[in-house]
């Protein structure tokens, strides 16, 4: 059996209050204290701070499992969301384009339209460059002639 | 596999790792009462340390991934704890001291205890006598009898060496003596 010294005591104090020795250096400590006023002092002195302590609430773990479930479930929402605002973004960039092509057609007139600049593959001066009137509707042609004019 | 109450706490880190909330909730059960300890002995209000408390832990298992396992989980998780109070502190300036009516349902809690000694006047004498004790003595006093804490783990927080903080905690338990014998 040991017999205590006060210095070695001392550090143990806070564990005897807190009921965390071994049963038989609890009993050991016990009887330096029981014998020691300065140590039993002390003792009472941590006993007391040791009741005023403020205990954890009880609903505190739950309140950490919860937000913690919150957090991961934030995080996974997040990890799609944040493509979002791109996919937002490609998908007006589509729809005015087709927009833009449907409701605001260019008016062209023969002379701009992509079939007259279809020339001969002539090697001919006089010939090459000159337009592709062929399957031309009469109609046209009369068109076609009067803007020349 | 699923973790146990009884897994070590380095097998529940590899778990959470790999996202198992079970294993989340096995470390946060082991360790929220040391943790809020901690926060209550750096913050002095219940509110604000639980507040601190579950932002801890959402810190813990954000950057678990990075806990290289040179220290325990535990001393981890109260620097971490420690930190978040510090930063909790920081923001909002101001301390508020426990109220007497808080002390009083502690003791009410405590039959045993509340037979034994504490008027109001007595928890308002120990109070006072705390807080004259400088921040390292007051803070290792706290930490060691509220959150049990070894020295180690308390010269970690207050950012001493472990026979530093054996010995604030040694003078401050000591000074406390003297001004209540006063």
């Amino acid at each position: 059996m040991i017999v205590w010294e006060c210095i070695e005591a001392k550090r143990y104090l806070s564990s005897l209050a807190r009921d965390e020795l071994p049963e038989s250096v609890e009993a050991e400590l016990d009887l330096h204290v029981s014998s020691c006023v300065d140590c039993s002092n002390e003792l009472e002195l941590i006993r007391n701070l040791f009741a005023l302590r403020v205990l954890a609430p009880s609903e505190l773990p739950y309140k950490i499992k919860r937000k913690l479930r919150e957090e991961i479930f934030e995080v996974e929402t997040l990890s799609w969301k944040k493509f979002l605002p791109a996919a937002a973004m490609a998908a007006f960039l589509v729809s005015a384009s087709l927009i833009d092509r449907v409701l605001f057609l260019p008016e062209v007139s023969l002379l701009e339209q992509d079939f007259f600049v279809e020339v001969w593959p002539s090697d001919d001066y006089d010939l090459a460059g000159s337009l592709v009137l062929d399957n031309f509707s009469e109609e046209s042609l009369n068109l076609l002639f009067e803007e020349i004019r | 596999m699923k973790p146990q109450k009884q897994t070590s706490d380095e097998v529940l880190v590899r778990m959470a790792c790999s996202g198992q909330l079970d294993a989340m909730d096995i470390l946060i059960d082991r360790y929220y009462s040391v943790c809020f300890g901690t926060c209550m002995a750096i913050l002095q209000d219940q509110d604000h340390a639980s507040d601190a408390c579950q932002n801890c832990f959402v810190k813990i298992f954000r950057s678990i991934s990075r806990f290289r396992g040179d220290g325990t989980f535990r001393s981890w998780a109260l620097t971490i704890a420690r930190n978040e109070s510090l930063a909790l502190l920081r923001q909002r300036k101001t301390r508020r001291e426990i109220t007497y009516d808080k002390a009083d349902l502690q003791l009410q809690d405590k039959e045993n205890v509340s037979e034994k000694i504490f008027s109001k006047m007595e928890v308002s004498r120990v109070r006072k006598a705390f807080e004259t004790l400088p921040k390292k003595q007051r803070l290792a006093v706290k930490l060691r009898i509220d959150g049990g804490l070894s020295f180690r783990e308390i010269g970690q927080i207050i950012e001493s060496s472990e026979g530093a903080a054996r010995v604030s905690y040694h003078h401050g338990v000591r000074k406390l003596r003297e001004l209540l014998e006063q």
